[in-house]
């Protein structure tokens, strides 16, 4: 995390499509985004092919 | 910034809908890696709960316990218990091969307050505000002394929640030293930061030091933006023109 800049540095106003490029995420930033927008799903299907799993 | 995510967890991939976009994985061999990262990294939300249910299963299907009805109908019940419950006709062709067994699940240890973390990592405060916060002003008109209708906006930026997790808010307004908690009957609590100075003096250095990503930190600029106007000007009906073309930036990017 590029700790001493300020949010402005990173976007052009122009260009607002942001470069995963450019800077690399903290663990636990990623955790706090989970925590807000994640979610765990699993889905239940038949299957056409297989008999049985 | 999902793509950002993508390559941070080097798995998954990012679809587009639309004005949505998703970080999805799917492979059991690549959600591995995301299992690592929250064991090492606890969610800190009631979806921590969620996780557990999920790794559960994961592990139930690994060691190929769907394969057998007992099983599967064990896996069943844990995926009815994630999230939403599974539909009612889903529900009535599974009671076809057997009852869902009734499953409780030890939740009771991480979940009291004890074994609660007692403060968060700005980090994690950053990344939950990415996700969560919201960037917004209030206007109320009111009639000066010379009977004119005046427009007062206040800027403020809360984070919702479930109340069930209410002592994130209150976690996060600890961290800030300001900012109050509101909860409301609906099942909803807010934390709400309204004064100028606060959140020049406590969230400014803090979304420097730990920024913000993606479109919320493009909303936090532009939102800040109309901070310091309201801050640092008398008001005048010159600031009030320029307050009122801020604020029409911000409600842009919503």
């Amino acid at each position: 995390m590029r700790k001493n800049l300020t949010g402005q540095a990173r976007y052009s106003s122009t260009n607002k499509q942001i470069s995963s490029e450019t800077f690399t995420l903290n663990p636990l930033w990623v955790t706090g985004f989970s925590d807000a927008e994640g979610s765990f799903n699993m889905s239940i299907f038949k299957s056409k092919t297989a008999a049985i799993g | 910034m999902l793509n950002a995510i993508k390559k941070f967890f080097s798995v998954g991939s990012v679809s587009v809908a639309g004005k949505d976009a998703r970080f999805r994985v799917r492979s059991r061999s690549e959600l591995s890696v995301i299992i690592a990262h929250f064991n090492e990294y606890p969610l800190q939300s009631t979806k921590a709960l969620n996780f557990r249910y999920f790794c559960e299963i994961l592990n139930l299907i690994n060691k190929k316990a769907h394969t057998n009805i007992e099983g599967f109908l064990r896996l069943a019940s844990l995926i009815n218990r994630l999230n939403k419950p599974l539909s009612d006709s889903l529900l009535a062709k599974l009671v076809q091969l057997g009852p869902l067994p009734k499953l409780e699940f030890e939740t009771s240890y991480e979940f009291s307050s004890a074994n609660r973390l007692q403060t968060l990592n700005p980090f994690w405060i950053s990344g939950f505000a990415s996700g969560e916060g919201s960037f917004t002003y209030f206007t109320k008109t009111r009639v000066n002394s010379a009977g004119m209708p005046v427009k007062d906006y206040s800027l403020v930026f809360e984070i919702s929640q479930r109340t069930q997790d209410l002592h994130l808010l209150n976690l996060i307004a600890c961290c800030f030293k300001t900012g109050r908690v509101y909860t409301e009957t609906s099942g909803v609590s807010r934390l709400r930061f309204r004064s100028k100075d606060h959140i020049i003096s406590t969230l400014v250095p803090h979304f420097r030091d730990y920024p913000l990503e993606g479109h919320k930190n493009l909303q936090y600029l532009a939102w800040l933006k109309a901070v310091t106007v309201l801050t640092d000007q008398t008001k005048t009906s010159k600031r009030d023109a320029e307050l009122d073309m801020l604020i029409k930036e911000l409600s842009s990017l919503k």
